[in-house]
Parts: structure tokens; sequence; C-alpha cells
């Protein structure tokens, strides 16, 4: 009687173990198109056996846990990759921008116009007219819409920078967010854990700290109690256990391009520190870089340009004479510096207003007149063949004139097409970079869901399994149920 | 691929597989559409480069055509004002040769030096010829004619010539590094006078002072200065042959070099549409042979995804 009530106990169990892998299994199911979910699986062990003189005598199944499936190096691994990717991401995407903005597929772009300006010299100095009006007239006007190309093209950059900014500042209170969070998750996970292992908690947790990395470059360590600790900019703690610290956005004051551009601090109550410079992935990463190299270095790069252009004509220019008196100008009002010299580019004032065009230094010398001859055409030859001309440029950094130029022997137009080319390079391999990056990502996801993704067929395969162990077990209650009114009926 | 093949696993490798094709069509698609390989600076760094410095070249050799266009307008008029002195000058001596051999009659020798004082007129206006709004013989100051003189008076005394325009010769660049002179000094062509010293030099001729005066000689009936006139007169064709020969010369350069410039036009052109161009055959079949990978990657990934266990079991 006594073995048929354990039997019966036995077979009990196995139901009851069965209905629970149909719940694990409906559960996994259910979480199929779940992001970050670890697939969970019953662990099932033999119940310990009664030791006695006839034999040991088992005592059916028990559950022991349920566990979760995942592995936590393939979890740090991805966490790395993913904050790459965002920062590379970002970066391709400034980098593609700024190709849309300074690129020649136009025929309107800033070499284009460069040339133009040196035709207009070069038809000064061939002009059959006497003070060459109509030339005059279009150098002037040459020279004014390729300021404006700079000029255009310095504020779209610019504007491209801004909306960075705007970016980097809008991230911070979302990595906030995420963070207390992962400090509420904590908390939960630490009281549940005194029962049994919350696993579902734990996905969340690993999920928001995936979503994290894709903000900012993130590293963590569970300490012994099961407490995540967050590090983010290369081992700043964010997040300790159910204690958070805060990344706050304060406008730099000293920025060269916006004294309203963000520097990123940390603070916890107790420190603050800037960790700008220490941020080394995720989207801010990435925009940071965007911010303040990608597009920095566009601007600069256009303001060289436009500094060695102004040097390079105005050093020709005041060698010559114009129409109207026998002073020596500047053709572009003359840079105070190479900093934000694209914005600022203009006509020297004298040309620039109503009869401007005549004091254009065409001639070489001085005649009677105490004004060059019209039909002097010496220093626009030179101007002319400044295109041809390869000198010493200047570079962002470098002292003025007469300090010597640090940058390569070349034409403005060489320049430019340097810059260019090396703008086109940067992007091409930032994209290679980038999709490399995604195929990495990609297969570490695809190595993760090997381990820990649900497989419909794995499951329905497991459902048909306990199905079976189900009615098997019941079959057995059934034919216990039977033997005990028989047993019953005797008695 | 691991052991574990889940169905996360197929619908990521699937996207992916089909995204890659799709970004590879749409590359295709804008070089179909804009006729160029390059439509950003990544695709070809260094294609753009050269682009940028192929365009400024064609650029550059355009502006050097028109340049030596208007140089020409220049040398032209002064081989046309050259031609009409040498006709001067064969007229005048026609007149000379008359007035030495002929009559001793004062009035036929006035009609002489009439006609000799014309030539002289003829002469100014030809040494004040205007091309392309300037004053071709006038050097720099090419606004206002280079030789002036005062009115004939009724008798012998022929009126001086001054010269009040520029020496230098306007140089144009026909090409980098290549100028070429398009005007001629007119204080040497016509007065003899390329020193500046105020004088005709060795050898050359005042061609004013000469015709002016023959005139006066045919006028005052000196047989011994028309004689010598002839000689100036010699001496005066020759030197309007060299400055002849000199402009045809910078004619005929101006003609090779155009010719030139004509053909590294044709070269860079082409050259830039090596550089830039998609060619049409090429991105074609490439489009149809993406669309067709894109076709196969599709229909691959329909057949995959979707049978489950569910579908077979009862």
């Amino acid at each position: 009687m006594a073995d048929l009530l354990s039997a019966l106990d036995i077979s009990t169990k196995g139901l009851l173990v069965a209905q629970r892998g149909v719940a694990v299994t409906g559960h996994n199911i259910a979480n199929v198109n779940t992001p970050g979910y670890s697939r969970q699986r019953q662990v099932l062990e033999a119940a310990r056996p009664v030791s006695a003189a006839e034999g040991s005598i088992g005592a059916g199944v028990e559950q022991t846990s349920i566990e979760r499936i995942t592995d936590g190096f393939i979890d740090r691994q991805l966490v790395r990759e993913t904050a790459s990717l965002a920062s590379l991401d970002a970066q391709a995407g400034a980098l593609s921008h700024v190709d849309s903005l300074l690129g020649e597929q136009q025929n309107e772009g800033l070499s284009a116009a460069l040339s133009r300006l040196y035709r207009a010299f070069s038809d000064l100095a061939s002009a059959t007219d006497p003070g060459a009006p109509s030339e005059r007239a279009g150098v002037i006007s040459s020279a004014s819409s390729l300021i404006s190309t700079f000029r255009r093209a310095d504020a779209q950059l610019r504007d491209l920078q801004r909306g960075q900014d705007r970016a980097i500042a809008g991230l911070v209170p979302e990595i906030n967010g995420i963070a207390t969070r992962i400090a509420q998750l904590n908390g939960d996970i630490a009281r549940a854990r005194g029962v049994s292992t919350p696993n579902d908690l734990l996905d969340r947790r690993d999920q928001l700290v995936r979503e994290l990395a894709e903000k900012i470059d993130v590293s963590t360590f569970e300490r012994s109690d099961g407490q995540l600790v967050v590090l983010v900019a290369g081992g700043v703690p964010l997040v300790d256990g159910v204690r958070t610290a805060t990344l706050e956005a304060r406008p730099d004051a000293s920025n060269p391009f916006d004294a309203t551009f963000s520097r990123i601090f940390f603070t916890d109550g107790g420190s603050d520190f800037e960790i700008t410079q220490d941020i080394g992935g995720g989207q801010l990463g990435g925009l940071l870089r965007a911010r303040d190299t990608i597009s920095a270095d566009a601007i600069r790069g256009l303001d060289a340009l436009a500094y060695n252009l102004a040097n390079t004509v105005n050093g020709q220019h005041r060698q010559g004479f114009g129409l109207t008196d026998a002073v020596q100008r500047d053709f572009f009002a003359q840079p105070v510096g190479i900093e934000d010299t694209a914005r600022n580019l203009a006509l020297a004032s004298d040309l620039a207003g109503s009869g401007g065009a005549n004091r254009i230094a065409a001639g070489g010398s001085l005649g009677s007149t105490g004004t060059a001859l019209p039909g002097d055409n010496e220093n626009a030859l030179l101007l002319a063949a400044l295109e041809h001309t390869a000198a010493a440029t200047y570079q962002i950094g470098d002292a003025l004139p007469p300090s010597a130029a640090s940058g390569p022997v070349a034409s403005v137009i060489d320049l430019a097409s340097a810059m260019l080319a090396d703008l086109g390079q940067q992007a091409r391999l930032i994209e290679q970079a980038r999709d490399q990056q995604v195929r990495v990502v990609e297969t570490l996801e695809t190595r993760r869901d090997e381990i820990s993704g649900v497989s419909l067929d794995e499951e329905v395969t497991d459902l048909v399994r306990l199905q079976a162990a189900f009615q098997a077990n019941a079959r057995v209650i059934s034919a216990v149920n039977q033997l005990l009114e028989e047993l019953v009926s005797i008695l | 691929m691991g052991i574990r093949i889940t169905n996360s696993i197929l619908y990521r490798t699937a996207l992916s597989d089909v995204t890659l094709q799709r970004r590879q069509l749409a590359k295709i698609q804008e070089q179909v559409s804009s006729g160029l390989r390059i439509n950003h600076l990544a695709d070809d760094p260094l294609g753009v480069r050269a682009a940028i410095l192929l365009k400024a070249g064609l650029e550059a050799t355009d502006q050097f055509g028109r340049n030596i266009e208007r140089a020409r307008v220049r040398v032209r008029a002064s081989e046309s004002a050259l031609a009409e002195t040498n006709e001067v000058l064969i007229r005048a001596r026609e007149l000379a040769l008359q007035g030495r051999n002929g009559t001793n009659d004062a009035d036929a020798l006035a009609a002489l030096a009439e006609e000799v004082e014309e030539l002289h007129r003829q002469l100014l206006s030809a040494a004040n010829s205007r091309a392309g709004g300037g004053y071709v013989f006038a050097g720099y100051a090419s606004d206002a004619p280079p030789f002036g003189a005062g009115p004939f008076p009724s008798g012998p005394g022929s009126p001086l010539v001054s010269f009040s325009g520029d020496p230098r010769a306007v140089r144009v660049e026909i090409d980098e590094g290549v100028q070429v002179e398009a005007t001629l000094d007119g204080r040497r062509v016509f007065l003899g006078d390329g020193d500046g010293d105020g004088n005709p030099d060795a050898g050359r001729e005042n061609l004013f002072d000469l015709l002016g005066d023959l005139r006066d000689a045919l006028l005052t009936v000196d047989r011994a200065a028309i004689g010598s006139s002839l000689d100036r007169l010699d001496a005066a064709q020759s030197q309007i042959s060299l400055e002849r020969a000199a402009v045809g010369a910078a004619d005929a350069e101006l003609e090779r070099f155009d010719q030139r410039l004509g053909l590294r036009d044709l070269e860079l052109t082409k050259q830039l549409s090596e550089v830039q161009d998609a060619d049409s055959v090429e991105v074609f079949s490439a489009l149809v042979s993406q669309e067709t990978a894109l076709a196969a990657s599709l229909s691959a990934t329909a057949r995959i995804i979707q049978p489950t266990l569910l579908d077979f079991l009862g």
C-alpha cells in the first residue's frame, strides 16, 4: 500500500514536472522574438533515492532549477563591439554629410569657383579694351561668387557641427535614464535572488547594458552578490548596485567654434570631473569625434584654403597699381588669422564699393598720370599665373607671415583637390570599417543566438516530448488508481 | 555556422544578405542616373583629385584659346597697318622718282607735294590704328592715339609728329609660362627710335619726317634732297619689312599654339571622361546582374524562412 502511494506520488511529481516543462517551453516560445531573451531550460534531477534492504528505491524526478542559457564572454564581447559599431556609424554618417556638402558632382563646387577667378584674371590680362571695364567687372563678379561659395560651405559645415552638438546634448539624459533603470533592476534582482535566480530580470538588465553600449562605451562586472557595476568612458562607475552617478553636458566657453558646445562631465555627489576625452565608443563617442574632429577639420581645411588664396592673391595684387591712384592695395580683405577665414572672406573694402573695379591692380608700374596706364597688364599676367604657381602653404597652427609656412609647396587648386581627395579617402575608410564592424556584430549576435536563441523547431519538439511524458505519467496514475481500488475492494 | 540554428539567426542572415544586395543595387542605380562613376568623394578619392585637376586644365586650355584670339586681333591689325604703310612708302617712292627725274614745272611738283601730304595723313591714320577698342601702336597707353601732328602750312615746313604713347609691347599669355608680344613699339616702327633717345637709331628712319622732308623738297624743287629721300625710302621699306616679318612670326606662333591647344583640349576631355564617366555598357550589365542576384537572394530567403515543424505536425 505504501509502495502504491509512493508510486502515485512519483507519478504526480512526474506530471507536475512535465507541466512545468510545458510552462518553460511556452515561456520560450512566447519570447521567440523578444530582443535579448535567453532561452530557459528545466534542470531536472532524479530525486534522492530511499535506501532499503531490497534495493535503492527511486523517488521520481525533481526540478532543481530553471536555468538561463547564456555565455557571459560573448555577451561582453557583444557589448564592446556594439559600442564600436555605434561610434563608427556616427562617424560614417558625419563624413557622408561632409562629402555631400563639399562634393563636386554639380560642377558648382569650390574648385570650379576657384578656377573661375583665375579665368577672370587671365581675361583681364588679355583684354584689348583700354582699362578693360568688362573684364574688371568680371574679376569682381567671379571673386564675389568664390567668396559666396566659401561662406556657404563654411555655414553648412557649421550647421552640421551644431546638429552634432545638439545630438550629443540629447544623448546625455538618455544615458542617465538607462543607468537609472539598470540600478532599479539591480535592486529587484537583489531582492529576488534570495529565492531563486531571476532569469528574466537578468535578461532585461543585459539588454539595458546593450542599449547603453549603443550610446556610450561600456564595460561591466558582476560583484559576488550578483550586483552589476557599469563602467563607462574607460572606467568611470556610472552604476554601482542600486546607486547611480550622473553625466552632465555643460557649455564650454573656450570652444573655438561655439561657446555653447557641450563638454561631458561625471558627477556622483562626491566627485565632479570632465570625461569628454575619455569617451571612446557608442554614439556619443562617435558624435564627439564627428563634432570635434571630422567637422572641425573640414571647417579648418576650408579656412586654410581660403587663407592661402587670400594670402597669395594679395601678395601679388599689392605689387601692382590700379587706374585711380598710386596706392598699392590688397585684393581680399587680408585675413587676421588662419582660423575663420572662410566665413569672413571678403573683397578689400576699396574694391567692394562702386568704382572698386578700377582699383584692381592690373598694371605693373605707374605712368605719367600717377596711376597705371590703361593697357598695362603686367600685374594681371602675374595674378593669372598664380593658378599654376606652387608656393609654401600655411596650415592651421602656423604663425602668420612673415613666419615660414609649414605646409606643402602647392598651388591653391592643388591644395583644394588634395583636401577633397583626403576627405573622400577618410569617408571611404570609415565606411569600410563600419561595414566590417556590422559583420563583426552580426557574427557575435549569431553566436549569441546559437547559445541563447529560441529555436521554434526545438521548442515544438520539446512540447511533443513533454506531452508524451505527461500522458505517460497520467497513465501510471490511472493504473495505480485502479490497483488501489482493487486493493480497497479486497479489504 | 554553429550547431544550433535558431529562427532569429535565419531572419538576421536573410535580412543582412538582402540589405547588402540592395545597397549594391542602389550604388549602381546612382551611376546609371548620373552617368558618372564618381558620385561621392568616397567613391574614388584619387579619381576625384585627378578629375579636379583635369577640369582645371581644360578650363585653362579654353582660356588660353581666348587669349590667343584676343592677341590675334591686335596682331592682325598691326599687320594691316604695316601693309598700308608699305603701300604708302611705295607710292612715295614713285612720287619721289617723278619729282627727281621729271619736269621742273613748279605746279607739277606742287601737285606731287600735295599727294605726299595726303600720304602723310594716311600714314598717321595707319599709325593710329585701333583694334578691339585700343590703339595698337600705343603700347600700355592704349586709350589715346599715340601719334599727333600739327597742321600743314601752305608752304614748306612740314609739321613734326610727336609720340605720346608707351613704347612697351603688350604681352599675352597663350600657354602656361608662354607669353607672346601682341603689339609693336610704335615709336620704333614709325619714328625709327627704338632706344628712346628722341632720334632715329642708326640705319632707321622717322617715316613722318621722311615724308615731310620729301614734301618740302618737292615744294622747294630741291633735286638733291629728293634724291636722298629715295635712299631714305629704301631704308624705310627695309625697316617696315623687318617689322612685318616679326608680326608674321608672332601670328604664326599664335596659330601653332592654337592648334596645340585644340589637340590638348581633345586629350584632356578624353582623360576626364575616362576618370569620371561611367561606362554605360559596363554599368548596365552590372545593373542587370545585380538585379538578378537580388531576385535570387529574395527567392532563397522566402524558401528558407517559412517552414517550421508546425507545418508538418498533425
